[in-house]
């Protein structure tokens, strides 16, 4: 399984210094806004999405096909691509903080807190929303399931604007602080919980493909 | 004797096409090529022996395990080798090393190294700048560097030019002189296997029509051609196909040694003659002859 996972580190190298690139892009934009969390929040999404890519890669090579000539399990495959889900998120979120926190001594604005709730928030975000995204790549392939990926990230967008107005509106009770807070303690086992579900559901959809 | 690999009534269905309770056996130790037109089966029968495909029936046995329960252990004894290439376009020669080093158990870099050297594959092009023949070769030379004892290769030589495909052929030579080592190599350019092959199994239609050892066809077929009148001696039960043309007959037969007696016998007239055959002719026999 290791190796499958450095096989897409490997194969993503070169994709990565173009990351660079982007990196600086987003830089100047923060520094231009004055928000080092816009950094936060575009780089962990750009570092995440190269799961996708790498499954691209995946289905132009038509590796699965050839990686299961290999002693290598279809679970292995699933596995592999979601452990490099949650490295490339985690390492999205660490380099993103490190470079928003050095850009917040350069612009002044410095809210540590808000800095890592941010960083933390985008993280558990991304993972979400790439999990529920997985199955949907593993049973209809990149190129169906980017259609989907559309929806599945602007529909979330409308919905919850749409319902903070409605409930506005409605002058329907709103979450206190404390449940926030206490919301925003249990996201990341709820997150973890999907992750797990969306691997079991991934697993058994390979299961049943052939090659 | 010890396979390396045996099929037993493997059947598979599809809407246009099945698999029809497919059999046969490798013995260890040998070619074996496995011959058909394109459509008649071969790529079903290789992915279903990989189970990369689900059988509806039948059972497999490789190197002595089930291929269904062992399938890990099988699956580091084996090398595969498609008609393409399955690597990473930004993957080096050194990448390709790291990962199936963590891959396979038994992976040796040196071998990697020393095939990637007679193949002339360059160390620091990535795969993208590869030619089709030099993906090829990187396929093979992965297959031979994790002491594989079974190759599994589907028409691995196909696209390949004849200077290639010979240089080929000479490593598999050079494999198989270890009594341990099995090849099973489909392909449709029969002259490759007639090189290399020591058995012949010939698909066609999703059926097998004959697995044989190559001696054994080149020994017992022959192609008579003959007039009508010495075409209706011929024992029916020894016709393998048959050609009609303005001349006479050309019939394809598996009892030569015992037609060569006869003739010995004169029991054919004077425009009787009998050839010997190649594979691609007892395989254009049998599709295409009556």
């Amino acid at each position: 399984m290791s190796g499958l996972v450095l096989k897409d580190i490997l194969n993503l190298k070169r994709y990565m210094k173009q990351m660079g690139i982007i990196l600086i892009v987003y830089l100047f934009m923060s520094i231009n806004f004055k928000n080092p969390n816009l950094i936060v929040f575009m780089m962990v999404f750009v570092t995440t999405m190269l799961i996708v890519t790498s499954m691209a890669y995946d289905e132009s090579t038509k590796w699965d096909k050839y990686a299961l000539t290999m002693p290598i399990t279809k679970k292995d495959l699933v596995k592999s691509k979601y452990v490099l889900l949650i490295l490339l998120a985690l390492s999205g979120g660490v380099i993103s903080l490190i470079s928003a926190f050095i850009l917040s001594r350069f612009i002044g604005v410095v809210d540590y807190k808000e800095m890592l709730q941010t960083g933390g928030g985008v993280v558990l975000a991304s993972l979400l929303l790439f999990s529920l995204l997985l199955p949907i790549i593993f049973k209809m392939g990149t190129e169906k399931a980017r259609i989907i990926m559309i929806i599945l990230f602007t529909v979330p967008t409308i919905l919850i604007t749409g319902f903070s107005k409605i409930i506005k509106d409605l002058k329907m009770p709103q979450l206190t602080g404390e449940q926030i807070k206490y919301l925003g303690y249990a996201s990341p086992f709820i997150v973890l919980l999907i992750v797990f579900l969306s691997y079991n559901l991934s697993v058994s959809i390979v299961n049943k493909k052939e090659f | 004797m010890d396979y390396a690999l045996e099929l037993r009534g493997i059947s598979k269905s599809y809407k246009n096409f099945k698999l029809d309770n497919i059999s046969f056996k490798v013995p260890k130790g040998c070619i074996m090529g496995f011959v058909g037109e394109n459509g008649a089966g071969k790529t079903t029968t290789i992915k279903t022996i990989l189970n990369l495909i689900h059988a509806d029936k039948g059972n497999i046995r490789i190197l002595g395990m089930d291929y269904m329960k062992d399938q890990l252990a099988i699956r580091n004894q084996i090398g595969v080798v498609f008609d393409e290439s399955f690597f990473h376009e930004n993957l080096t020669l050194l990448d390709i090393s790291k990962i199936m080093k963590h891959i396979y158990s038994k992976w040796e870099d040196e071998t990697f190294f020393r095939y990637a050297n007679t193949f002339k594959l360059p160390k620091d092009k990535i795969v993208k700048e590869y030619s089709r023949g030099m993906k090829m070769k990187l396929s093979i030379a992965v297959a031979l560097s994790h002491q594989a004892k079974l190759l599994i290769l589907d028409e691995a030589t196909s696209g390949l030019d004849p200077i290639v495909r010979d240089e080929i052929l000479d490593i598999f030579l050079e494999f198989i002189q270890n009594e341990e080592h099995t090849i099973f190599i489909s392909s449709h350019i029969t002259s490759d296997l007639e090189k290399v092959a020591d058995y012949i199994t010939f698909i066609h239609e999703g059926k097998i029509i004959l697995s044989e050892s190559k001696d054994n066809l080149t020994d017992n077929y022959g192609v008579v051609k003959c007039k009508k009148e010495d075409f209706e001696k011929l024992d029916r039960n020894h016709i393998i196909g048959i050609r009609k043309n303005k001349f006479g007959y050309e019939v394809m037969i598996d009892n030569k040694r015992e037609i060569i007696k006869q003739m010995n016998q004169k029991k054919y007239s004077n425009e009787f003659c009998l050839d010997n055959t190649t594979i691609e002719e007892i395989i254009l026999f049998k599709v295409r002859g009556e």
